[in-house]
C-alpha cells in the first residue's frame, strides 16, 4: 500500500515538473516564433495556462503526500498533546473531505464541459479540467493515508 | 411571500466591465422594470467589474446554476454554442441600423433561442457598434497601411483568420497588457470598439483611430436555464419583455458614450479617421468566409443579405 | 448570516490546522451549500482563479530563481554585492531592499517580485547569518514597493474599476515619490534591527577584487538586464520575460558557469514545481473564497457602516483605510481592488480627495493586505520561498509593518508626495 501511494506521488511530482518545463518551452518559442518567423502563435498562451492546471493540481496533490501546504500550527503546537493530536486527525479528515468533493465536482465540471472546445486549441474544455477530479481522488487518498500512520518518505528519515 | 406562493427573487447578474457602463446601467434598468411590474417580487441585483469572474468564467457558472444573469461579449460564446460564430464574421452588416434590423428580429432571436442546449437561456442582443483598429504610427485607410503591423486581437479563431487575411500579425494577447504592449512597441496596434479605447486608455498611446468597422460582434444578456426554467410562464415574458425594454436603454447610452469617446480623443490630439472605403478590406474576406462558414449558418448569412438588399 | 460562516469556518479551519489553501476552499464549499449552489462553483472558482495569463509569470520565476540557487549564480552576485555594501551593517538587508525597488521598476507583480529576489535573496542571507525570518521580512516587506513603483498592472485595474476618467500616466507618475518613501522607510527600518542584532559589516574587499567579483558575476547579472531591457524595449512582455530568464539562466549554467548538471537541473525543476503548486493552490482558493465575499455584498456593507459613523473628512479616511486593512487581511488584492473602488471613490471625492491621490492610497494598503495573515499572497510566497512557516514569519515581521503604516498614514494625509509630479 505504501509502495502505490509512494508511486503516485512521485507520478503526480513528475507530470507537474514535466508542465513547467513544457510551459518554459512553449513561452520561449512563443517569442522565438514572434521574431523569427514574424508570426505569433495562438495557441500557445492558452496550451501553456492548460499545463499550468495540471502542474497546479498534480503538484498540489504531492504537497498533501508531503504535507508541504502552508499551515498556521500555533495553536495545534500551544494545546497540550492529545489535544493537538486530535486537531491533527479532525485537519486531515478535513482535507480528505475537500479532496472527495474536488473528485465529485471536479467530474461533473470536466465532463459538462467536455462538448466545447478551448479557444485557439481545439483541445475539449474538459481535458484541461481533468486534473482536479484525478487530484481530488489523490488526495483523499493521501490524507486517508496520513491518518492511518502511512507515512511519507521524507518523515521516514527523519524519525 | 404573496398569496400564490411564489417569493421574492433576486437576480444575480455579473458584467465583467466597471459600472456606469452601457451595459451595466440597462441591467440595472431592467431590474428597476421588473420590480415596478411585480410590485418589488423580482428584482435584480447587478455585480459589474468583473467582480464574480471573466467573462468565460461567468458564463460557465450561470450553465451550472451558480448565477442568475451575466452579460458577455458574444465571440465569448463561439466555443460554447456555434451558431453565435455568425455574429463574429468579419464585415457582416452594413451599417448599425442594418445591424439593428438584424438582431431585434428572427435571426437575433434564433441565436438566443440556440443557447437552451448549454444550459443557457439568451434573453438579449447589446449591439456594440463596429471596431476599428487603433494604432500608435499612422491611422489605416486601406490594408495596405496594415501590412505586417503586430495588432493585438482577442484570442478567437475568426479574429485571428482575419487580421491575417487582411495582411496584418494577429498577435493574441492578453487584454491587460496590451496597454504597456503599445508602449514598448510589442504590438503596433489593437482592434477594439470605441467606449472600450478610451476607457482603457489606450488612445493615450495608439492615438490613431480608423473606423474600419470590420467586425460588429454584440454582447449578449444570457440567463442560467435553470433560473429561467423555475419562472412561470408569465414571469418569463416578463423577464423577456424586460430585457427588450433594456435593449433600447443600453443603445441610448451606447450612442452617448461612442460620441464622448470620440470627442475626448480629439480633445486628447489623437487622429480618428472615418468614410474609409471598406470594399477593398471585404474584397480580402473571401478565405475567412470559406473557412468559418458552416452548413448550418449559411441560412442565417442569407437572410442577414436578404435584409440588406431589402433596405438598400 | 452566510458571511458569519464563511469568516467563521476558515478561522476555526486555520485554527486547527489545515493549510490554508484547503481552509480557504472548505470554507467556500461550506456556504455555497448554504446558499443552495452547487459545490462545483467553488471549483470552477477554484480553477478560474489559477487559469490566469500573468499569473504564468509566478512559475517562471520560481523556477529561474531556483535555477540561479543550482547554477551558483546567486553566489557570485553576493560578492559584489558585498564588496558594495560592506562597509554599511545589515548590507544584505540594504541589498534585497534596493533590488526590489529595481525590479519593482520593472514589473508590477510583489509576488513575481518575491519569488525572483527572494528566491536569490534569502539562501545567501542565511548564509551570511541573517535570521531567516529577517530575510522573509524584509523580502515581502520590500516586494509590495513594486505595487506603488510603476508600471503597476494594479493601477491600471484601478483606474478600468474607477468608471471615471483616471489616466493611468499620472497614477504612475503618482507612484515614484511614496515608492521611494516607502524604500527609505524600510531600509532605517533594516538599519535599526541590523544594529540592534549585530548583523554582519563584513569586509571591503578591495577595489582588484571588487572588479573580479563583477567580472565573475556578470553573466548573472545580465538575466536582469536581459529582463529589464527586454520589457522595456518592447522585446517581450513581462510573462515571456520569466521565461526567457530561464533559458538564459541554463544557458549560463551549462556552457558559462558549467555548473548546472542534470541532477542541478532535476533538483529546481522539482522544487520550483513544489513550490509553484503551493503558491497558486493559494491564489485559486482565495479567488473562491473572494467571489463569495464580493457575492455576499461584504464590502457594501462595510462602506455603509462607515457613512453611519461620522462625517469627519479625517474620520471618513481614517475608517477606510482601517477599512482596506481589514479586507486586506481576508482578500487578494485585484479583486479587492475591482470590488471596493466604486464604493469608496465616489466617498472619498465627495470630501475633495483626488481620485489620482486615492488610487496610490490604496495600492500601498492593499500592498500592506497582501503580507498580513490569514491571506497574504506575497507573505505565503516569501515563506515558502524562505521554506518558513507563516507564523513564525509573522513574528517578527511587526517593525515592517510599523514602518510601512507611518508610510501610509503620510501618504494619505499629505496628498502632496503623490501629487506633487502629476500634471506639470
Ligand atoms: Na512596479
Ligand atoms: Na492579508
Amino acid at each position: 500500500m505504501k509502495f502505490l501511494i509512494d508511486s503516485l506521488s512521485r507520478l503526480a511530482l513528475f507530470i507537474s515538473s514535466l508542465c513547467i518545463v513544457a510551459m518554459t518551452g512553449i513561452i520561449t518559442y512563443q517569442v522565438v516564433a514572434r521574431y523569427v518567423y514574424n508570426a505569433s502563435p495562438a495557441w500557445s498562451e492558452r496550451l501553456s495556462l492548460v499545463l499550468l492546471t495540471y502542474l497546479v493540481f498534480f503538484g498540489t496533490a504531492v504537497g498533501v503526500r508531503e504535507k508541504f501546504h502552508i499551515r498556521i500550527d500555533a495553536l495545534r503546537n500551544a494545546v497540550p498533546a492529545p489535544l493537538g493530536k486530535l486537531f491533527e486527525i479532525i485537519a486531515h479528515m478535513a482535507v480528505a473531505i475537500a479532496g472527495l468533493v474536488l473528485l465529485v465536482a471536479g467530474v461533473q465540471l470536466t465532463t459538462a464541459l467536455w462538448a466545447f472546445a478551448v479557444p485557439a486549441l481545439g483541445i475539449p474544455r474538459g481535458l484541461a479540467l481533468l486534473p482536479i477530479p484525478i487530484a481530488g481522488a489523490m488526495i483523499t487518498l493521501f490524507s486517508v493515508a496520513h491518518l492511518f500512520g502511512v507515512t511519507d518518505r521524507t518523515e521516514q528519515k527523519a524519525g | 411571500s404573496d398569496a400564490g406562493g411564489s417569493s421574492d427573487r433576486v437576480l444575480f447578474s455579473a458584467d465583467a466591465l466597471p459600472d456606469g457602463y452601457p451595459t451595466v446601467e440597462a441591467v440595472k434598468f431592467m431590474g428597476k422594470y421588473l420590480a415596478e411590474k411585480t410590485d418589488g417580487r423580482l428584482t435584480v441585483r447587478t455585480y459589474p467589474g468583473g467582480q464574480l469572474g471573466s467573462e468565460g468564467s461567468t458564463i460557465e457558472i450561470a450553465m451550472f446554476g451558480g448565477l442568475d444573469m451575466t452579460r458577455t461579449f458574444s465571440a465569448a460564446l463561439n466555443n460554447i454554442a456555434p451558431l453565435t460564430k455568425l455574429f463574429s464574421l468579419p464585415f457582416l452588416f452594413r451599417s448599425t441600423a442594418h445591424q439593428r434590423e438584424v438582431v431585434d428580429g428572427e435571426v437575433g432571436e434564433a441565436i438566443l433561442e440556440s443557447l437552451t442546449d448549454y444550459r443557457l437561456r439568451g434573453l438579449a442582443i447589446y449591439d456594440t457598434g463596429g471596431r476599428g483598429f487603433y494604432t500608435t504610427e499612422r491611422p489605416i485607410p486601406h490594408p495596405s497601411a496594415l501590412q505586417g503591423l503586430k495588432i493585438r486581437v482577442p484570442n478567437s479563431d475568426i479574429y485571428l483568420a482575419t487580421i491575417r487575411a487582411l495582411g496584418a500579425n494577429p498577435t493574441p494577447m492578453n487584454f491587460s497588457e496590451v496597454y504597456q504592449g503599445l508602449v514598448q512597441k510589442v504590438i503596433d496596434g489593437a482592434e477594439n470598439n470605441w467606449p472600450s479605447y478610451i476607457s482603457t486608455r489606450h488612445y493615450e498611446v495608439a492615438p490613431y483611430f480608423s473606423e474600419t468597422g470590420h467586425f460588429m460582434t454584440p454582447d449578449m444578456l444570457i440567463m442560467s436555464l435553470r433560473t429561467w426554467e423555475n419562472f412561470s410562464p408569465e414571469d418569463q415574458a416578463l423577464v423577456k419583455e424586460a430585457a427588450r425594454a433594456s435593449v433600447t436603454v443600453m443603445r441610448n447610452l451606447w450612442d452617448q458614450r461612442v460620441a464622448d469617446s470620440k470627442a475626448a480623443l480629439l480633445a486628447s490630439g489623437g487622429e480618428m479617421l472615418s468614410d474609409i472605403n471598406t470594399e477593398p478590406f471585404r474584397e480580402l474576406m473571401g478565405p475567412v468566409y470559406e473557412q468559418f462558414v458552416t452548413p448550418e449558418l449559411k441560412p442565417y448569412l442569407e437572410e442577414i443579405e436578404r435584409i440588406a438588399e431589402a433596405s438598400a | 448570516m452566510e458571511l458569519v460562516v464563511l469568516l467563521l469556518s476558515l478561522l476555526g479551519l486555520l485554527a486547527i490546522g489545515v493549510p490554508v489553501a484547503f481552509a480557504l476552499l472548505i470554507a467556500s464549499m461550506v456556504v455555497f451549500a448554504l446558499l443552495g449552489l452547487n459545490p462545483l462553483v467553488a471549483v470552477q472558482r477554484l480553477s478560474a482563479g489559477i487559469d490566469v495569463f500573468t499569473l504564468m509569470a509566478v512559475p517562471f520565476f520560481v523556477f529561474a530563481g531556483d535555477l540561479m540557487t543550482q547554477t551558483g549564480i546567486a553566489t557570485r552576485l553576493i560578492r559584489v554585492a558585498e564588496g558594495l555594501f560592506g562597509r554599511v551593517r545589515g548590507g544584505l538587508g540594504h541589498v534585497n531592499v534596493g533590488a526590489s525597488m529595481m525590479f519593482g521598476a520593472v514589473s508590477g507583480s510583489a509576488i513575481a517580485s518575491v519569488s525572483a529576489i527572494g528566491s536569490t535573496m534569502i539562501p545567501i542571507m542565511e548564509e551570511k547569518g541573517y535570521d531567516r525570518s529577517f530575510s522573509v521580512n524584509v523580502t515581502s516587506a520590500a516586494a509590495i514597493l513594486g505595487l506603488i513603483i510603476p508600471p503597476s498592472h494594479n493601477m491600471i485595474i484601478y483606474a478600468a474599476a474607477s468608471g471615471i476618467s483616471i489616466s493611468i500616466g499620472d497614477l504612475f507618475v503618482a507612484g515614484i515619490l511614496p515608492g521611494l518613501l516607502c524604500g527609505l522607510a524600510l531600509m532605517i527600518t533594516v538599519s535599526i534591527i541590523a544594529a540592534k542584532k549585530g548583523y554582519p559589516k563584513g569586509v571591503f574587499p578591495g577595489f582588484r577584487a571588487l572588479l573580479y567579483s563583477a567580472i565573475a558575476a556578470l553573466p548573472g547579472l545580465m538575466t536582469a538586464v536581459i529582463i529589464v531591457v527586454g520589457i522595456l524595449g518592447g522585446v517581450f512582455t513581462p510573462t515571456e520575460s520569466s521565461a526567457i530568464a530561464i533559458i538564459y539562466t541554463l544557458i549560463i549554467g551549462l556552457l558559462v558557469y558549467r555548473t548546472l548538471g542534470i541532477r542541478q537541473f532535476r533538483a529546481a525543476v522539482v522544487s520550483s514545481a513544489k513550490t509553484t503548486s503551493m503558491i497558486m493552490l493559494i491564489i485559486g482558493a482565495a479567488a473562491a473564497f473572494g467571489w463569495l465575499l464580493a457575492l455576499l455584498e461584504a464590502p457594501r456593507m462595510m462602506s455603509d457602516f462607515i457613512l453611519g459613523l461620522t462625517d469627519s473628512p479625517f474620520m471618513i479616511l481614517a475608517l477606510i483605510l482601517l477599512c482596506l486593512l481589514l479586507l486586506g487581511t481576508f482578500m487578494d488584492m485585484a479583486p479587492l481592488i475591482i470590488i471596493v473602488t466604486p464604493i469608496f471613490l465616489p466617498v472619498v471625492q465627495s470630501i475633495g480627495v483626488d481620485p489620482v491621490h486615492f488610487g496610490i492610497i490604496m495600492m500601498l494598503a492593499l500592498g500592506i493586505g497582501t503580507i498580513t495573515p490569514p491571506v497574504g499572497t506575497v507573505l505565503f510566497v516569501a515563506s515558502a520561498v524562505g521554506k518558513m512557516r507563516v507564523e513564525d514569519t509573522v513574528k517578527t515581521m511587526w517593525p515592517f509593518y510599523l514602518a510601512l503604516l507611518i508610510c501610509l498614514l503620510i501618504v494619505t494625509y499629505v496628498p502632496q508626495i503623490s501629487l506633487l509630479l502629476v500634471g506639470s
